[in-house]
């Protein structure tokens, strides 16, 4: 059974996160600011932490940088702050996620499913000749699966040609055309929007919220490109 | 107090200097007085290492006395016989008034005595006008005429007929037969108050009224010109006597054999044979010797034989070739007081001290100087600055009626003494009366000069000038008159009486036409600054309209009324700057107030959510609870919404986002947005139809507020438009306004509800299609699509034609390089 740490000044917050993750059968610690909620860290056995950004006494990020002296459990952070430079100051101290207030209670858990399944699952993973991978996302071309913090995912063959040439090509953006010509061998003679429905597909199958994927991204007005995590 | 000494010391120092100067000028410049004369002479610098019989003072002094000995001497020998003064001696007056030329051998004259002719001309010459007749003209004058015949009549050797007539026995007379050419009338005649030698008048001797009134004349020129010699004579000869004089001459002059001789030493007035006269005039000390005839020349002062010629041309009728001169000053003893000792006087009085005593005034000058320069010093302290209101002209005015009492003073005390400024500048008291008058003239100059300094310091000579007063009264004037008059008044009299100007110069002239050139100029001038300074305000007006609100006109440059306009654009130009920057604040404050009330939104909107939702999971029978609960649910969703809009609209307006521009194709982009689209598309019931006309249309653009943008428009069709219908995009390739390629993207749909508002109305905040507002969505998504757009320099339209609802965005096209 895993224990997560919620950490914000919001009692109701708190509660509401509580009762759905007990649904999840994840037991939850409570704290209402930063110095409680690095007390609860060091005295419990915590596999994961959603900490708040604006608290009282100690603020999320401090208790944050804290907590990385002596742990590495994954953090969610939860922020009414939904401004990129937030989210790109809190990714870089340390944390594994943002999520923005108001949040959708299920995205909320599915991320803390998905960053506890990998933190488990971590340094267990068999290499193999033929399995590509991307931060939690594993493409295993022997069997022809695709695997998202350990979870399968059921994906159409065309839709598995798709996210494997992304994932074997990680980090090059390709544009709709180019990705049409490697699955269908074939020159594109009119472009439409066939290949960019396949990949909202595939996002809504491996991202938790695919409006904001954390590895199949677009670039606007370029193309598409899986995230080297 | 210090101040007060110093000037007093300045006014003593000045009043040395001008008491010094005077005193070595004056001494330079010395008056001697003659016998007929004052003569000034000047002391010559060359003259300091000299003794005074070998200065050109001396030297000046005795060319004088040379000039005067030869007149008198002269003079002596028309009147003297043997050396003394003869009444009784016989003058010929026409050979008299010819004296300078040749006569004829045989001529008509009238001889009287000395004594005669000089009483006659003591009583005057009175003529009487008679009409004659003919007969009367026969009866009155002779019917001889008397000729007069030289019997040696020499003309070499410097001789001429008047020194022939003085020989005793020359002259013969004789009579010719005339009166042949009678005439009457009206005839002048002379009223005989003496008689000839002879006992004759002169109508006995001529024959005709030619002849009688040229004798006439000769008598009366002859009386005339011997009285007064005559009179000279009388002053020449006492002044030169051996007692009075320290001159001493010896003159004598032989005609055709007579000798006579003129002199002031009385020893040598009798017999001399054997006598070296030369050598007893050496002795005398200074001496000059002169003998034409001989050639011989001989001095030990400094006047050149050629001077003493020249002098002696004066008399050419007294003095032939046979005349010996010794003129010699007694310079050994000095017996008596006359001009010879009064320049002896001056020059040892003067010569030895004038360069010290300039030097001594110059060294003066220069403390004068270094006293006024360390008295100018003190001006600045405080207490001095007192005569601030004091006019400047009546400051210089002040000093200048101080400067004119002594002048004043002095032309009067002039006038009473009756002498000349020459004279009158060389009494002994002069350099006193000098000194004193420069002191009072020196109060009033320094009164001037600290005047104007202390103004100088104040920066405020013009300030303070009366000038300056009467000039802002007369430009008052004429603004009051011109600036309230209207414009045509302004304009047409200045230029009216310009004109007017003009042509009167014209007709002055060439001098006239000058002047109005140097006007014209002027004016040219004046009329050119004046644009000039237009044009830089009109300069700075256009920037401000072009949004440099920070523009200024440099007041400094600019003139007159310029000025107040230049003011004025200035406080426009700030105006707009300030009311700017307060807009941007307000905007600003406006973001950041939005953002934070969204963040304090944000948390209990949090709580709101959850548990909306934890309800719904709840098994709730009663369908009512389950219709409100969903009601919640699409409210608070809403209500996310709004605020996370709220808060991209108030960062996009206030400027508050960044914007990175890249290279994009627009074409992938919209295919994209479509893909992203796909289900919602369908869930409308709509078909995307895109065509663009070519796979790649390359832009430079924000690609993710792009996306933004797409993302707004594509939504507002999915959620406003009429189920069931086609939604056209379309893209190509258009040339802009401004000459540019542009990539232009539209995006049609039939609305699902009417349009009745206006396009613009459609981006204003919180405006929607349908006013009612009842339908999911902000209000704000076009006014961010909007805003967007215009934000990455794109161009942003909406169109509305019945239930056509389309919006058009252009960008500049970028060359397809790949």
């Amino acid at each position: 059974m895993e224990n997560v740490l919620v950490c914000d000044d919001d009692k109701e917050i708190v509660e509401a996160i509580e009762i759905y993750l007990e649904q999840e059968g994840i037991r939850v610690y409570k704290a209402y600011d930063g110095e409680e909620g690095l007390e609860k860290l060091r005295s419990c056995k915590i596999q994961l932490a959603i900490v708040d950004i604006m608290m009282p006494k100690l603020d999320g990020i401090h208790m944050v940088k804290e907590l990385r002296k002596f742990s590495t459990i994954p953090v969610i952070f939860l922020s009414a702050k939904s401004e990129d430079a937030d989210k790109i100051l809190g990714l870089n101290i340390g944390a594994d996620d943002y999520v923005t207030k108001p949040f959708n209670p299920l995205e909320l858990v599915a991320r803390v499913k998905s960053n506890l399944r990998r933190y488990m699952a971590l340094g267990s993973r068999e290499e193999n000749e033929n399995i590509y991978s991307t931060g939690g996302l594993v493409i295993d071309d022997n069997s022809k699966e695709c695997f998202v913090d350990g979870a399968p995912v059921r994906l159409t063959p065309i839709e598995y040609s798709i996210i494997s040439f992304l994932v074997k090509n990680k980090g090059k953006v390709f544009s709709i055309n180019q990705i049409y010509e490697k699955i269908w061998r074939d020159s594109a003679v009119r472009v439409d929007n066939t290949i960019s429905v396949h990949i909202r597909h595939i996002r809504e199958k491996i991202e938790i919220n695919p409006k904001d994927p954390k590895y199949l991204k677009v670039v606007w007005g370029v193309g598409y490109k899986i995230e080297d995590i | 107090m210090k101040r007060i000494t110093f000037k007093i010391l300045q006014h003593l120092l000045m009043a040395f200097i001008a008491f010094g100067l005077t005193f070595a000028f004056a001494g330079t410049s010395i008056v001697i007085s003659t016998a007929r004369n004052d003569y000034s002479y000047n002391l010559y610098e060359s003259d300091r290492n000299r003794t005074y019989e070998d200065s050109y003072l001396f030297n000046n002094i005795f060319g004088n006395n040379l000039s005067d000995v030869f007149k008198l001497v002269a003079e002596r020998t028309q009147l003297e016989t043997a050396g003394e003064y003869d009444g009784d001696k016989v003058v010929d007056v026409t050979a008299f008034v010819n004296r300078g030329t040749t006569l004829p051998g045989d001529y008509i004259t009238a001889k009287y005595s000395l004594s005669d002719l000089l009483k006659w001309s003591q009583s005057g010459f009175q003529y009487e006008k008679r009409n004659f007749s003919e007969t009367d003209t026969a009866n009155f004058l002779s019917h001889y005429t008397t000729y007069t015949h030289l019997d040696n009549n020499l003309v070499s050797g410097g001789m001429n007929s008047y020194l022939s007539s003085q020989l005793d026995n020359n002259s013969s007379t004789f009579t010719i037969s005339g009166n042949s050419s009678t005439a009457g009338g009206e005839h002048t005649v002379l009223i005989s108050r003496y008689q000839t030698i002879d006992g004759k008048n002169v109508e006995d001797i001529v024959s005709n009224w030619e002849e009688y009134n040229t004798l006439c004349s000769y008598i009366e020129e002859a009386a005339n010109t011997l009285a007064n010699s005559f009179e000279d004579y009388g002053t020449l000869i006492p002044y030169y006597s051996y007692q009075n004089s320290n001159l001493r001459y010896y003159i004598t002059r032989t005609i055709n054999g007579r000798t006579d001789v003129y002199t002031n030493v009385d020893s040598l007035k009798g017999e001399t044979t054997g006598v070296d006269i030369k050598s007893i005039f050496m002795e005398y000390g200074k001496y000059m010797y002169y003998c034409p005839y001989d050639l011989e020349y001989d001095t030990n002062t400094r006047i050149s034989e050629s001077v003493v010629r020249s002098l002696i041309k004066n008399y050419s009728y007294a003095y032939p070739d046979q005349i010996k001169v010794y003129v010699a000053v007694d310079t050994v003893n000095y017996p008596c007081t006359d001009d010879f000792t009064q320049g002896k006087q001056s020059f040892s009085k003067y010569m030895p001290y004038r360069t010290q005593l300039i030097i001594l005034c110059a060294f003066a000058g220069i403390i004068y100087i270094v006293l006024m320069t360390i008295n100018l010093k003190l001006v600045n302290a405080p207490e001095t600055v007192t005569k601030k209101n004091k006019y400047t002209e009546g400051i210089v005015l002040w000093g200048l009626l101080i400067m004119a009492i002594p002048v004043i003073v002095n032309m009067i005390i002039i006038m009473l003494m009756n002498t000349g400024i020459a004279k009158y500048t060389q009494l002994k008291a002069f350099p006193f009366i000098a000194g004193l008058s420069l002191f009072v003239a020196d109060i009033g100059f320094l009164e001037i000069i600290f005047g104007l300094y202390s103004k100088a310091k104040n920066k405020s000579i013009w300030k303070d000038s009366f000038v300056r007063k009467i000039a802002l009264f007369s430009k008052n004037i004429i603004v009051n008159t011109t600036d309230n008059g209207n414009v045509i008044i302004r304009t047409w009299i200045p230029y009216v009486a310009f004109l007017a100007l003009n042509i009167l110069l014209l007709k002055l002239g060439l001098s006239g036409m000058i002047i109005a050139i140097f006007i014209d100029i002027l004016v040219g001038i004046y009329l050119y600054r004046q644009n000039m300074d237009r044009e830089k305000i009109i300069h700075v007006i256009e920037n401000i309209k072009n949004g440099d609100v920070k523009a200024k006109v440099d007041i400094s440059e600019l003139h007159s009324d310029n000025i107040a306009l230049a003011d004025a654009v200035n406080s426009i130009g700030e105006g707009i700057d300030e009311a700017v920057n307060v807009s941007m604040k307000d905007e600003k404050l406006k973001a950041d107030l939005i953002t934070n009330v969204s963040h304090d939104i944000k948390t209990p909107l949090t709580s709101i959510i959850n548990y909306v939702d934890l309800m719904k999971r709840e098994d709730i029978d009663n369908e009512r609870v389950k219709e409100y609960l969903n009601i919640l649910d699409i409210k608070s969703q809403k209500l996310k919404q709004l605020t996370e809009d709220l808060v991209e609209v108030s960062k996009i307006s206030s400027g508050n986002i960044s914007i990175t521009l890249t290279r994009i194709n627009f074409v992938e982009l919209v295919n994209q947005t479509i893909g992203e689209f796909y289900e919602k598309f369908e869930k409308s019931s709509l078909q995307p139809i895109f065509k663009p006309e070519m796979d790649v249309m390359v832009i430079n653009a924000d690609a993710r507020h792009l996306w933004r943008v797409l993302e707004n428009l594509v939504n507002n069709v999915c959620k406003y438009a009429l189920s069931g219908t086609r939604v056209y995009m379309d893209m190509r390739l258009a040339d802009g306004k401004d000459g540019n390629k542009k990539v232009v993207f539209s995006i049609k749909n039939i609305s699902a509800s009417e349009l009745n508002i206006d396009a613009e109305e459609l981006t204003e905040r919180f405006i929607r299609g349908d006013q009612s507002r009842t339908t999911e969505g902000s209000g704000l998504g076009l006014s961010i699509a909007k805003n967007l757009t215009v934000a990455q320099g794109g161009d942003f339209e909406i169109k509305l034609d019945g239930d056509l609802f389309k919006v058009i965005i252009s960008f500049d096209a970028l060359e397809r390089t790949e």
